[in-house]
């Protein structure tokens, strides 16, 4: 039940804040206090995972909350092999992927609100001005496609560009969530950049 | 075969369109109390901590209280309309005896006399003693007022019509 470890070492090697260890270990006591530190330390990102998985908010939101449980459910088996954000990031991962599976034909988007932000954000709104083929394209239309042909990708090619492009995790850290090798993410992220580009030709500005 | 190829350059600058997906205003607010009611619903098997599913099966609950809680022109007007609402039920509530004495002054007879003088009239003669009342369940022969021995013959009308046979 307690870490053998003082100090809990991720892959490779490199010590993680030792607060994270100590919140690991009191929530792994039963502390419900220091679990509920832990889900606000990275609830928006496992929420924005899973929500670009399903681009959908109330399927994110269940998932989400069963991904957080299920962790606290299963943390006393958590052995600091790992960081604690990857192992939670494989729960959350793997019970989005058997719940895509699941409502396999029944997928309909519900896509959260553009914030503020992207008013200003001078790449995206290149993608909507005259030098866009679709000058008619608004920013919300784009969404909605660019959602559409991320949710043709299969499960594991979407995920891979949702880590790597959306969400900012480097090839190693994807490679650990999926239990896989790292030519294997590269090779997912290249088909998966290919068949995007090729059913978002239209938005796309040529290079 | 390298993600660095310039020619997804313009693809990832797409992708980015979805960090600007948010979800609605103060969701993450409520989201870590959320799981850890249902956590603790299911380790002591209650009920005590029904928010956490409660939001889970009517997110729209949930959005209303976050719109109260982020919207502070929404807030107002729902309580103002609380307000209105607790006005008009205290305004009912001092006048209940009026209402009810509205209620008791209303002839309830009215409507029920039509219909009894309806009625044929011998018909809704009642005897003073129902004891009286020539039924299949009263005797002919009341035993019950009369002492023993003095107990009053009632005699009938009979006929036996004879057949033509």
């Amino acid at each position: 039940m307690i870490m053998a470890e003082p100090v809990a070492r991720n892959d490779s090697g490199a010590s993680t804040p030792p607060d994270e260890d100590v919140l690991v270990k009191r929530a792994q006591g039963g502390n419900l206090e220091a679990y509920d530190e832990l889900v606000q330390r990275y609830q928006e990102r496992i929420y924005a995972t899973v929500y670009h998985m399903t681009s959908n908010h109330e399927d994110a939101n269940d998932l989400t909350q069963e991904s957080f449980i299920k962790a606290f459910q299963a943390l006393k088996s958590f052995k600091g092999g790992s960081t604690f954000y990857t192992w939670l990031y494989r729960i959350a991962v793997n019970k989005t992927i058997n719940f895509l599976k699941q409502r396999k034909n029944r997928i309909h988007l519900s896509l959260n609100d553009l914030d503020f932000n992207v008013e200003h954000d001078p790449d995206l709104l290149a993608f909507v001005s005259d030098k866009t083929p679709r000058r008619e394209a608004t920013l919300s239309e784009l969404q909605e496609k660019l959602n559409t042909a991320l949710m043709k990708l299969s499960e594991p090619h979407r995920l891979v560009v949702v880590l790597h492009d959306v969400q900012g995790l480097s090839h190693e850290e994807i490679a650990k969530v999926m239990d896989c090798n790292i030519g294997t993410v590269r090779s997912r992220l290249f088909y998966a950049r290919q068949q995007l580009q090729a059913w978002l030709s239209d938005y796309l500005k040529p290079t | 075969m390298s993600e660095q190829q310039p020619n997804f350059e313009s693809l990832r600058r797409l992708l980015a369109l979805k960090r600007h997906e948010t979800p609605p205003a103060g969701y993450f607010n409520n989201l870590s109390r959320q799981v850890i009611a249902r956590i603790r619903a299911g380790e002591t098997g209650t009920e005590a901590e029904l928010s956490g599913r409660l939001f889970a099966r009517m997110p729209w609950l949930l959005q209303l209280l976050q719109s109260l809680e982020t919207k502070p022109v929404f807030a107002g007007g729902f309580a103002t309309a609380m307000c209105a609402v607790l006005l008009f039920g205290a305004v009912i509530a001092e006048r209940p005896e009026s209402t009810a004495q509205a209620i008791l002054q209303q002839p309830a007879t009215q409507e029920v006399a039509p219909l009894v003088a309806s009625a044929t009239p011998a018909a809704m003669v009642q005897p003073a003693n129902p004891m009286l009342i020539d039924t299949s369940t009263n005797p002919v022969i009341n035993f019950a007022s009369a002492p023993l021995g003095q107990m009053p013959v009632s005699a009938q009308f009979t006929s036996f019509p004879l057949s033509g046979n």
